[in-house]
């Protein structure tokens, strides 16, 4: 059996290396397609009805005027009369056409009445969600009362975060053609097992399932089901004689319905000693996620901090008339994060210690208390936080008031079951396939490197195939799990082939196969060069069969194998502006520290943290879903008022990655969840120290602002 | 995000434009900034639109009669960008250069924004600091209406059925004379949640002249001559700016959305009104 373990940090040819996505010219010209851009011929647009009340009874439903259309050919009536319809944006019915156009206009002609019933669409003021609300129960741990009661600081905090939603780039949906057999391009995150969840709607097979997406515009955590439009589309196809149809969600159902993240409201207290240590912490948190109501982890508090030797904890889930939660890039913890970070901060400014201080202090009630300190000390240093951190207020003249604030994450990341298949072909061409998914972050990218530096060959020497079920099954792309897993099938298959190579050209390098090494394009004798054969002699010896091995993540036994890790760890801190006057909050900078242990690639490792950061600055500045109590309706279901940040309102990012033996020995650990949790916790504490209050909650709006400066609760 | 059908005509001259237009039944086209997005969202649903983008002629921008002529088809671009603009009338020119984004900016007329007085508009502030006088014509003939008489209510103007703008008449301004622009904007549009245009003179230690237009607040754009009056005659140090500005939504009921609440939009009023009239004053000569 091959040594499967990575080469010496020092001894890497590809991986380590800066390389930018293969796949970046083809996007980048448009060339790329995604499954919103498949136009296969005769292709039919199909368009959905969906619930405009936030709470009605489905009273009846006439498609007659609709059906009659010319151009439609098929109708789906999903639900029959009777039916109960939770949430606005719900749906009712769709429509296939020859043009979107007229598969809009027959949706209007749907006749539809409904029995409205009271809704409640808001869950800020617990008062009033009577019996939708759900406590959990409290917890407690050690003895709080007593640890407030001996504490020489005890802070009282609201901090609250409202509801945003996934709002990917490319909505969901997918092109279906249902003939025989169904060919299916969603935008997913689970190439290798979507086939199962539609066929299981459709009562088919899902070997009659061929699954293909090499592109996709944006999942968050929101893209794993096949979902209700999924089968819907089918159906629609089936009924229109197999001609592929196309369902795509518009943008205002695709904001009502295809996933949002649960708010938190928290009322907190926290205890401490006069040098920053907290003693005791306490939350009531009530939250939504929909008509599921909402968990956000309230276990996990205080974040990251979990040792905090008394506390007690209390949740209350709320159930409301709106599109359900789904997991979003590291579900809870942005917000966790930002209640405990907040909280922190308010303690520490109590105390009159800077925040830097108290985080240190405490780092030992963490799983890491070394790597924290050690990435709250780098954090500081590249944020100027000896030069620019001041007690809460800026005192400095003029309406513009700048701070700093800290946040910190955790994630685990441990790579996912997967398998790859690794093919030498006599003509030395090479060809890895995978049935795994790039969600724009460079996993294609990733295989390449880790085949070349495998086989000891350049990276365009390698093929990498990926987003199709007939390729070896890969696990979905959530919880950060891809990098490990592709990356461990990846070395073990590439080696796997490259044995069977080593087996068929021993011979003819008078040495035994465990003897030859694969470098620089050559198959050699270990210790002795001269003896050594071009990759494509070498290759040409297999004759006319190719090597085809496949090798997997074996995620029962990482441990001992040693390609992949979980458990990263990062702190950032924030630095902004903020006009005391208008109230307007501008990002001068964020810090990112970050480990995540054996780093393929730092260049995709980085720009995951970019995007992460550029993702919570929206968050923390400007998305919020506004639903409106009296009518039960969105207010801001669009692109306009959903507001998400500009490259203007970014600003820069300075991104730390703790590159080094120790992180590399881990083996490789996913990135794509740890560096969104802390972001928000960071702007809103940059946001208090600048303006010398706390916005109790976000995002930090404008009107938010000036509200705080005036004294008021949001 | 489709609209329903219309017929579309894109007349070369302006007399066919007119004639087209004489049965008030069709839309007029100047740059398709806002109508195209409204008949997209089907808040509007016009039968017929004729496109002006073929007229030539109408977009020129000159000096003649003591003021500067603006063809109603200028686009924002070549405002902000016309170097007699800059010199000679620069309130307009800062104001266009505030518009939405370089894509709107290439399309969007002054003429078309006038015409569609959208409450929010950046225009409107200036054209009523600048006291303006908007040429119009018809099928039927000609009138000069003044900018304090143009804007009536909320995407409502003095514009009859059948009636163009085919010109804007600006003044030169005085030497001396210190102007700006500014606004809050509504983050994602690009729209003024507040906008203050201020011209303003000064002489020997004191405010001898001020104009002062506000879009956004309220249902439409509006000359605070509560402000100028407050402000004339007074040295303008920070005090008296502060003073003034706080009159700015006097006899004004001020907007409310889910961006900024109306108590919110008068504080910015009056935070944008007092910046412009600071600025405008480091700007006198």
């Amino acid at each position: 059996m091959p040594d499967y373990s990575w080469p010496k940090m020092d001894s890497r040819r590809q991986m380590g290396r800066r390389i930018s996505r293969l796949d970046g010219m083809p996007k980048a010209t448009g060339a790329a397609r995604y499954p919103s851009d498949q136009n296969p011929p005769n292709l039919l647009h199909a368009a959905l009805l969906t619930c405009p009340h936030a709470h009605a009874f489905l009273k009846s439903i006439d498609i007659s005027e609709a059906k009659a259309m010319p151009g439609v050919t098929a109708i789906e009536v999903i639900w029959p009369p009777g039916r109960e319809l939770q949430w606005q944006g719900a749906e009712i019915a769709a429509v296939a056409a020859t043009s979107e156009e007229i598969a809009r206009d027959a949706v209007r002609r749907i006749k539809v009445e409904y029995d409205v019933q009271a809704h409640l669409v808001r869950e800020d003021d617990l008062g009033k969600a009577g019996n939708r609300a759900k406590p959990a129960g409290e917890q407690i741990d050690g003895d709080p009362d007593k640890a407030f009661q001996e504490a020489d600081a005890v802070i009282a905090g609201n901090y609250n975060i409202a509801v945003l939603t996934h709002c990917c780039l490319e909505p969901h949906g997918q092109v279906i053609a249902w003939g025989d057999k169904l060919e299916y391009w969603p935008s997913t995150q689970s190439v290798s097992t979507i086939a199962t969840d539609l066929g299981g709607s459709l009562k088919i097979p899902a070997a009659d399932i061929h699954v293909n997406m090499d592109y996709m515009g944006g999942g968050f955590g929101s893209k794993f089901p096949a979902d209700l439009w999924g089968a819907v589309c089918a159906k629609l196809s089936k009924a229109s004689g197999g001609r592929p149809v196309k369902l795509f969600l518009d943008r205002a159902t695709e904001l009502q319905i295809a996933g949002c993240r649960p708010s938190v409201f928290s009322k907190v207290k926290v205890a401490a000693k006069k040098d920053g240590t907290v003693t005791a912490w306490q939350s009531e948190t009530w939250a939504t996620g929909g008509v599921g109501g909402g968990g956000v982890g309230a276990d996990l508090l205080p974040y990251v901090h979990r040792k905090v030797p008394n506390r007690r904890i209390n949740h209350t889930s709320v159930s409301i008339n709106a599109g359900s939660a789904r997991a979003w890039r590291a579900p809870n913890h942005p917000q966790l994060s930002y209640i405990t970070c907040s909280a922190f901060e308010d303690v520490a400014d109590k105390l009159g210690i800077s925040a830097l201080d108290l985080f240190l202090k405490n780092a030992d009630y963490t799983n890491r208390p070394e790597v924290y300190r050690r990435q709250l000390n780098k954090a500081a240093e590249l944020a100027e936080w000896r030069k620019l951190w001041h007690p809460r207020g800026d005192r400095t003249a003029g309406p513009v008031k700048r701070g700093l604030g800290i946040g910190v994450n955790s994630w685990g990341g441990l790579g996912h079951q997967s398998q790859v298949r690794t093919t030498i072909q006599p003509d030395g061409g090479v060809l890895l396939e995978c049935g795994t998914q790039d969600l724009g972050v460079g996993t294609r990218t990733v295989i390449a490197q880790i085949a070349a530096e495998s086989l000891g060959l350049p990276l365009n020497a390698v093929t990498v195939r990926i987003g199709d079920n007939r390729y070896p099954a890969s696990g979905p792309s959530g919880g950060s799990t891809t990098v490990g897993g592709v990356s461990a099938a990846t070395r073990k298959s590439s080696l796997n082939a490259l044995d069977k190579l080593f087996q068929t050209v021993a011979a003819s390098l008078g040495a035994p196969p465990e003897q030859l090494e694969a470098t620089d394009g050559r198959i050699q004798v270990k210790g002795a060069p001269a003896k050594s054969l071009t990759w494509k002699q070498a290759c040409a010896k297999l004759g006319t069969m190719p090597v085809s091995e496949t090798g997997d993540s074996n995620v029962r036994r990482w441990r001992e194998e040693g390609l992949m890790n979980q458990g990263a760890a990062g702190v950032q801190i924030a630095d902004v502006s903020v006009d005391i006057e208008t109230g307007v909050v501008k990002m001068n900078r964020i810090v990112a520290v970050q480990d995540c242990g054996l780093i393929v690639n730092p260049k995709l490792t980085e720009s995951q943290v970019y995007g992460a950061c550029i993702m919570n600055v929206c968050g923390a500045l400007y998305e919020e879903r506004i639903l409106d109590q009296q009518t039960g309706r969105w207010l801001n279901a669009d692109m306009e008022f959903y507001k998400l940040a500009g490259l203007g309102d970014i600003g820069e990012i300075v991104v730390h990655l703790e590159i080094d033996e120790e992180n590399d020995k881990r083996g490789v650990i996913g990135i794509g969840e740890p560096p969104t949790v802390g972001t928000i916790a960071a702007i809103a504490n940059a946001v208090a120290n600048a303006i010398g209050v706390r916005v109790n909650m976000v995002p930090l709006t404008p009107h938010r602002v000036l509200g705080a400066l005036a004294g008021r609760k949001a | 995000m489709i609209p329903v059908n219309f017929d579309y005509v894109s007349p070369s001259t302006l007399d066919d434009a007119l004639g087209m237009l004489a049965d008030g039944s069709a839309k007029a086209l100047a740059g398709g900034m806002s109508l195209i997005p409204s008949m997209k969202l089907r808040l509007s649903a016009p039968e017929k639109i004729i496109d002006l983008g073929r007229i030539t002629g109408l977009n020129s921008i000159t000096e003649a009669e003591g003021g500067i002529r603006i063809g109603a088809m200028a686009t924002h671009h070549e405002v902000e960008s016309s170097r007699l603009l800059r010199e000679k009338c620069p309130l307009l020119a800062e104001a266009a250069s505030n518009i939405g984004d370089v894509q709107v900016r290439n399309m969007g007329t002054i003429g078309g924004s006038a015409a569609h007085a959208d409450p929010a508009a950046d225009y409107p502030a200036s054209l009523l600091a600048l006291e303006v006088k908007l040429r119009i014509r018809s099928a039927s003939g000609e009138r000069v209406v003044d900018a304090a008489d143009f804007f009536v209510d909320t995407f409502t103007t003095a514009l009859e059925p059948g009636e163009l703008i085919t010109e804007i008449h600006a003044p030169v301004e005085e030497p001396g004379t210190g102007v700006n622009y500014q606004k809050m904007v509504q983050p994602a549009s690009g729209y003024a949640m507040v906008g203050v245009a201020v011209r303003i003179r000064r002489a020997g230690g004191k405010i001898t002249f001020a104009r002062v237009g506000v879009t956004g607040l309220s249902g439409k754009a509006y000359r605070a001559v509560h402000v100028e009056n407050a402000i004339t005659g007074r040295a303008g140090n920070p005090a008296e700016i502060q003073a003034a500005a706080a009159l700015v939504g006097q006899d004004v009921e001020s907007n409310s959305d889910i961006f900024a609440s109306a108590e919110y939009r008068m504080e910015m009023a009056r935070i944008y009104t007092a910046r412009a009239i600071a600025t405008a004053l480091a700007r006198t000569a």
